[in-house]
């Protein structure tokens, strides 16, 4: 059993895990974090998506001892700390990108994670960098779009390429 | 007030989802829960001679063991009375469960299930639905003589379902044709493709009954079955649905459940069974796989004479809820054209594979593909454009349908039209890029549902409804605005309760493209009851008559004076704590139709037809074979849409789920009835692989729904493989006669031609 | 289960050595992870790699770019030096999987994972890779990558660890022609990886051509490389190459996924393309 420091959502957890146990299962059942959802287990639908050091990983694969010390992003993460959502987040509210909603915070963290990188993408490139999170029900018109109108509203409020996520003020490393 | 329904709302559930609030079954926490997990067969065909589960018992943590020899012995019963929940003594595909455990932890009971000793009397399994036909094919239902099925069933060693359509004299058509083209086409099974993998949590209440978590599609009919196999009083057993991440018909049927409940009732204790992906494969309702093989006489001038069609269906292992792949083929095969002489089969057959079921439109995007397929083919031989074949043998107002049911509001050839203008039918392409088109019709459904309108003690309003939100919005967004249009209140502002059986509601289930239509005239007609009871309570409060006053944000006041008024709350005091409205959906009767045109068809009439045509533009890639879809237009009659931004959000989803089936997904089996479910095998259309989508609706409010709509979820997953494989055809000449048509058929398809 | 987080290479080594033959390396987890969740692994002792700096390297050395066995896919498709000395490479990197497959899979995996169809090592074998391979009682060796492959496995014997790979300089142009059922997210039914250069007087030299999916490990295609070698390029040159490659150089199978007869001849429409697209650059 491992001893690992987490950064999540930038709050400071201490746990205890098998060595091999994926940070999806931590972050569900430790940590009480059920928004990131298990679809496939093997890293083939992306519903587990989560973002460690601002960049998207499957968590089902990601061993919870490799994300010690480093910053871990969930959707729960994503609004800020007055419960403001995220423009990712009210995009896809207002754009209609999700209908049964499992696939959502995979996606919605993925695309928050393209932004930061790329903050005006276009339709193709949103396609590219969206390629690893699956969704059955939307066809993925309507996640274009909703992407498209988070580019554009981060753009207004002068947070293009901002990374998303809280980050935790101190962090201990080795 | 501005219009509430017809108009494009945020769902009330979009918020929670995009910030991972929403919660799902294998979210439910549920204290002292015990792990439950499910033992399976590994072969697809064998008999259990015995299950010891001595070793596994006295394992540390195990609290129950559930198996043939502790479990009911009653038959599910599907019409076909073929099924247990453990064998008795037959499995019947690879994965069928043979015992369950459940002990305090995971890693205990995945120890106690290796250590149940089953041994088995391996037999050959059946594995093709044309050799299952074949006299001398082994017997996936040995006993089958002695089963019970109800009246009208058809049950011959390995058939399970057959129906028939015959009209006029097709012998005679197809002497008298000038032209007579054939094809044969086979389907490979798919997966519904949800992405949430099936869960169930159950826990025994003090009463004797039991509380179940899932997310099912129908979890009214899931209790009352579950209820009637444990001999439990069905008021006492509770499913409380929670949202479902994906269902598309795959989650009609129980399945984790079962266990859940098995062991919650033999442990005393909550227990909880949640799959991964890859062992709710090995419990998946698939679509159905099959063949189909077309005839068409037609004149040298383009009119269709006469028709044959023939569909062989693997249904799996069970009947299930598979009868309706077969009995829908059937009705589709010749529609929506004007065809006098018809003889169009459907087979179901037996086989030792997964039991396929009412998946997304069941029958619907087969039956399609090889009926758009062929008639392209029909076209080609005749030299005709396919866009002016369809019209010219297109249905018109007061047709027939195929057994003779007369047709009202026929829009088929305004939705052919405008998809064919949306693509740009007719104008030039580059090398190697095509157009195809492909149509059809589809019923709606009105089944039972009951729901409730409540105004609370504080003015606030609670819609509950038997209908779960399967992801579509038709539960989550439609229900809301329906009761909010009859109140005068903002949806978002409405409570809403849903597919809790302990709530005094009702619902068949969603599926059949009836959720919106059934669930949404039960609430509209308790919302009803609920405004007339606040207008009667209000012409008291304010004097006034109730013609007088108008409901407007949680308050009844007096038209042109809003001051004059009174608050949802006062009213909901004046009546002593609340006010209640209940209603259900009427029962609408079916159109009639001529039933000597059919041999035993359960489904020969439909309900408020809908019509859709799908448009594809591709490019091919002749040198590998490969396809890509540039664009889909799908042109959709919904009647009207209560919530215009849920249709089209049904368009876009099933033009990709169509997609997948046309190019992409394949449930791959191999010679030992194994199958690959996972993701990385059974390939999803990703981001990349779709396409724009434009989705146009066409509202004639002919419909029989609320507000004159139709059935919506369906239709659109039935008509884009048409379309790509004529688009193909329209490329290079040839398309695949196979499903999925993958770079290889397709490259496979040049050479041959 | 034990596990351990060596930061030297030689720590590591010790660990193998000493808890072999159920000692098992972490590097990127993806597919270490399922497979022993398939498998009881109560004896298996975990070894993590990703904490020994070296391996994370990206540097030249000398005429060769060596790069560490823990490079994720996608460092090797953004940093410059691998852009620069091995666009091959970031080219097949990219291709691989998805983003969040791509920000933990490794170099080291890819090659040990001995797929038939693995993208990085079809792209190292036309690179003329050579695997840098430690072992705490013989010293360190290096392997031709053609010698390092085994299908579904690898030639590591018990106790030795893969460090990393060297890959000689080389100005070139390259192409890696990828082919899949559907559009994305998925290993190659086939793919092509070309790399060759053109002399002074026109004609090709130092051409490699690796082919993926084509036989039971990634396979250089000898024949087709002798076929333009010396030759100057045009289409009719590649068109006989890749007529080599799919007839004499590629031994491919049957799956569920393509038949043997298809995979041949997408090695013949691969080859060609990726030959000119190679001559663009």
């Amino acid at each position: 059993m491992q001893p690992v420091t987490l950064y999540v959502n930038g709050d400071k957890h201490e746990v205890v895990v098998e060595p091999l146990q994926p940070l999806l299962g931590t972050l569900r059942d430790a940590l009480g974090l059920t928004g990131t959802k298990e679809g496939c287990s093997t890293g083939y639908c992306g519903a587990c998506t989560v973002l460690v050091d601002g960049r998207p990983v499957n968590a089902c694969l990601f061993p919870t001892v490799d994300a010690d010390r480093r910053e871990v992003t969930t959707i729960e993460g994503l609004a800020a700390d007055d419960g403001a959502l995220h423009p990712v987040q009210t995009a896809f509210i207002e754009h209609f990108g999700l209908q049964c909603g499992f696939c959502t915070p995979g996606m919605i963290v993925s695309a928050a994670a393209l932004l930061a990188e790329n903050p005006a993408p276009n339709a193709e490139a949103i396609r590219q960098a969206l390629s690893g999170n699956l969704c059955r029900c939307t066809g993925y018109q309507s996640i274009v779009e909703s992407v498209l109108a988070a580019a554009s509203e981060l753009h207004e409020q002068g947070r293009a390429g901002e990374p998303p996520g809280r980050r935790a003020a101190i962090r201990t490393r080795a | 007030m501005a219009a509430i329904i017809g108009t494009r709302r945020i769902r009330p559930d979009a918020a929670d989802k995009a910030t991972g609030r929403t919660v799902y079954t294998a979210d439910v926490a549920l204290e002292g829960a015990l792990a439950g997990v499910v033992v399976r067969s590994p072969h697809a065909f064998a008999r259990v001679v015995k299950v010891d589960v001595a070793r596994a018992q006295a394992l540390p943590g195990v609290r129950a063991v559930a198996h043939a020899g502790n479990t009911p012995s009653k038959a599910l019963d599907f019409g076909i009375k073929d099924q247990y929940l453990f064998p008795r003594p037959y499995a019947r595909y690879v994965g069928e469960p043979v015992a369950a455990v459940a002990a305090d932890t995971e890693a205990q009971a995945r120890a106690a299930a290796a250590a149940i000793q089953v041994e088995y009397e391996v037999l050959a399994p059946v594995l093709d639905a044309r050799a299952a036909l074949k006299p001398d094919a082994p017997l996936v239902h040995p006993d089958w003589e002695h089963y019970e099925k109800t009246a009208g069933r058809v049950l011959r060693r390995n058939v399970c379902g057959y129906n028939r359509v015959r009209r006029g004299d097709v012998d005679a058509a197809f002497k008298s044709a000038d032209r007579v083209v054939e094809s044969e086409f086979h389907f490979s099974p798919g997966m519904p493709g949800y992405l949430e993998p099936r869960a169930a949590a159950a826990r025994p209440e003090p009463d004797g009954g039991l509380t179940l978590w899932c997310g099912s599609q129908s979890p009214y009919s899931n209790r009352d079955e579950l209820a009637a196999f444990f001999d439990l009083v069905p008021e006492r057993v509770r499913f409380v649905n929670q949202f479902v991440g994906g269902a598309f018909g795959g989650k009609i049927l129980m399945a984790a459940e079962w266990f859940a409940a098995a062991l919650a009732l033999q442990s005393g204790k909550p227990v909880r069974v949640l799959w991964s992906r890859h062992e709710d494969g090995l419990h998946i309702f698939p679509r159905h796989g099959g063949y189909a093989k077309f005839a068409s006489a037609v004149k040298s001038d383009g009119t269709l004479l006469a028709m044959r069609a023939s569909f062989v269906y693997d249904t799996g292992a069970y009947i299930g809820y598979g009868g309706g792949t077969a009995l829908i083929s059937s009705m589709l095969a010749s529609a929506p054209y004007r065809i006098p002489n018809l003889d169009i089969e459907a087979t179901l057959v037996y086989t030792n594979k997964h039991i396929a079921g009412p998946v997304r439109a069941p029958g619907g995007p087969q039956a399609n593909f090889a009926k758009e397929s062929h008639l392209e083919e029909v076209a080609r031989a005749l030299g005709m454009d396919s866009l002016e074949f369809r019209l010219k043998n297109a249905w018109n107002e007061s047709d027939v349908s195929p057994t003779g049911q007369k047709l009202e509001g026929v829009t088929i050839r305004e939705t052919l039209g405008r998809a064919a203008k949306a693509i740009g039918w007719g104008e030039p392409l580059p090398p190697n890029h095509g157009r195809g088109i492909a149509c059809t019709w589809w019923f709606s459904s009105c089944a039972e549902s009951k729901a409730r309108v409540e105004i609370r003690a504080d003015g606030s309003v609670l819609v509950a409804s038997g209908n779960a939100e399967v992801g579509t919005g038709s539960a989550a967004s439609a229900l809301p605005m329906i009761a909010a249009d009859a109140l005068g209140i903002d949806p978002q502002k409405i409570t809403l309760l849903l597919a809790d059986t302990a709530s005094a509601t009702y619902d068949s289930g969603v599926g059949g493209s009836g959720s919106t239509f059934s669930a949404g005239l039960a609430v509209r007609a308790a919302a009803k009851s609920a405004r007339e009871q606040l207008l009667a309570r209000a012409e008291d409060a304010l004097e006034a008559r109730a013609d007088d006053i108008e409901l407007r944000d949680g308050r009844a006041s007096v038209r042109g004076a809003p001051e004059h008024g009174v608050s949802f709350e006062q009213l909901a005091k004046a009546a002593g704590g609340s006010i209640t409205g209940s209603g259900e959906a009427e029962s609408i009767s079916d159109p009639e139709h001529d039933e000597t045109l059919t041999e035993t068809h359960g489904f020969a009439s439909w309900l408020a037809p809908s019509y859709t045509t799908t448009a594809a533009e591709v490019e091919v890639d002749p040198e590998t074979g490969r396809v890509a879809v540039r664009k889909i237009t799908t042109v959709q009659d919904v009647g009207f849409a209560v919530n215009p931004a849920g249709a089209i959000g049904q368009i876009e989803g099933g033009a990709v789920q169509g997609l997948g089936f046309a190019l992409t997904e394949e449930l791959v089996y191999d010679g030992h009835g194994d199958l690959m479910p996972d993701f990385k095998d059974y390939l999803l259309p990703t981001s990349v692989d779709a396409p724009a989508i434009e989705a146009i609706l066409l509202t004639s409010k002919s419909g029989a729904g609320p507000f004159g709509m139709k059935g919506v979820g369906e239709p659109p997953v039935t008509t884009p493989a048409g379309a790509i494989a004529n688009a193909i055809r329209d490329a290079v000449g040839v398309a695949p006669h196979e499903t999925p048509m993958t770079p290889e058929r397709v490259w496979r398809a040049l050479q041959a031609k | 289960m034990q596990y351990f987080e060596p930061n030297f290479v030689d720590e590591a080594l010790v660990l193998l050595d000493r808890f072999s033959p159920g000692a098992r390396v972490l590097a990127g987890g993806t597919l270490l992870g399922p497979q022993l969740r398939r498998e009881p692994h109560d004896a298996a002792t975990i070894i993590n790699i990703k904490r020994i700096p070296e391996l994370s390297d990206v540097a030249l050395e000398g005429e060769h770019l060596k790069i560490g066995g823990v490079v994720t896919a996608r460092a090797l498709a953004e940093h410059p030096l691998v852009r620069k000395h091995a666009p091959l490479l970031a080219q097949a990197a990219a291709s691989l999987g998805a983003r969040q497959l791509r920000n933990v899979a490794t170099l080291g995996g890819n090659l040990c994972s001995g797929h038939p169809a693995a993208d990085l090592t079809a792209a190292l074998l036309a690179l003329d890779a050579r695997c840098l391979v430690a072992n705490i009682h013989e010293g360190p060796r290096d392997v031709p990558l053609p010698d390092f492959l085994r299908p579904h496995s690898h030639a590591l014997a018990q106790g030795e660890l893969l460090t990393g790979v060297t890959i000689p300089l080389v100005t070139a142009g390259a192409a890696y022609v990828k082919m899949q059922t559907r559009r994305a997210f998925e290993m190659a039914l086939v793919a092509v990886a070309v790399r060759f250069a053109v002399n002074e007087s026109g004609t090709i030299w130092n051409a490699r051509i690796a082919l993926a999916g084509a036989a039971p490990v990634p396979v250089r295609a000898h024949r087709a490389e002798a076929s333009v070698t010396d030759k100057a390029p045009s289409p009719e040159c590649f068109k006989a190459a890749a007529r080599r490659a799919a007839d004499e150089d590629a031994r491919p199978y049957s799956d569920h996924r393509a038949s043997a007869e298809y995979r041949r001849h997408l090695v013949l429409v691969l080859t060609e393309r990726a030959l000119a697209e190679a001559e663009l650059l």
